[in-house]
């Protein structure tokens, strides 16, 4: 298994805990602000298309489409909106700060955190037009793509190993 | 609960296939997409619908390996309701009516 630099971890307790020096904060400062000004721009822009798809693909389901997204998409783009709102409410002290920071997320935060960088990495994807294989390494180092790329794939490590640290707590018991 | 006295019957075979249709149980899909991690669908979907996560991992693979995979069925309200959930987690989803 690849060494990971340890952002979450669980404490004995179980909770979550994320770990961040104030400039890898101030990235994720920098990334949720970028989703934000998604946020505002008209919902046909293919970014908010990625981020609100239709429920019905049937086109014959206009009707139903129109009626589910009026009254669901406003729903969504506010849960967004406040998710953004409670994520920077916790990077903003740890960016401030000169030592890195530990702040133990209930489980709510851990939805609010998984979804906003999910939500990053969805925009930026439409963005950058993310191919499943594709790596910074395989641009050329003159190619304009090659930065945004960059900061997608370290959004990615960081969320990655967010799902992973979570997915420990989830009991491999169920429904089948 | 009393027995009717009679049995009303639909008059034409269209009223059949109405009938057949409305009642058809609605289908919750979740598609492939490039960006979202095979942990993370596997995660949402024992999160969201309680599956095991053997159950939840088999629909991800079929997700990722046939490009979509029904996750939920039901009725049309519920599965509206399910769909919205599975956009609020960034998953690309939609609902059919399963005919």
């Amino acid at each position: 298994m690849a060494l990971r630099p340890n952002w979450f971890s669980r404490n004995r307790a179980g909770d979550v805990v994320a770990h961040l020096r104030p400039d890898e904060a101030a990235f994720l400062i920098q990334v949720v602000g970028e989703l934000r000004g998604i946020l505002d721009q008209p919902t046909d822009s293919p970014m908010m298309q990625r981020l609100f798809p239709r429920a019905y693909l049937d086109p014959t389901e206009d009707e139903r489409e129109r009626e589910y997204s009026i009254i669901a998409n406003a729903d969504l783009l506010r849960t967004r909106l406040d998710r953004t709102h409670a994520l920077l409410d916790v990077l903003q002290p740890i960016a401030r700060a000169k030592r890195p920071g530990q702040v133990k997320l209930s489980d709510e935060q851990v939805g609010e955190w998984m979804s906003t960088l999910n939500d990053a990495r969805l925009a930026l994807g439409v963005v950058f037009n993310v191919d499943e294989d594709i790596e910074p390494d395989d641009l050329e180092t003159d190619d304009p793509r090659r930065v945004g790329l960059e900061v997608y794939s370290l959004l990615s490590w960081f969320f990655g190993e967010l799902v992973d640290v979570v997915a420990t707590g989830m009991p491999a018991e169920g429904l089948e | 609960m009393s027995a009717p006295e009679t049995i009303q019957r639909p008059e034409t075979d269209e009223d059949v296939d109405a009938i057949t249709d409305e009642d058809a149980p609605w289908v919750v899909l979740v598609w492939n997409d490039p960006v979202n991690l095979m942990s993370y669908v596997t995660y949402v979907l024992q999160k969201l619908f309680g599956y095991s996560r053997a159950k939840a991992e088999q629909l991800m693979l079929q997700v990722h390996q046939e490009g979509k995979a029904v996750v939920a069925s039901g009725a049309r309200s519920q599965s509206e309701g399910d769909v919205a959930r599975l956009h609020a987690y960034g998953l690309w989803a939609t609902l059919q009516q399963d005919r």
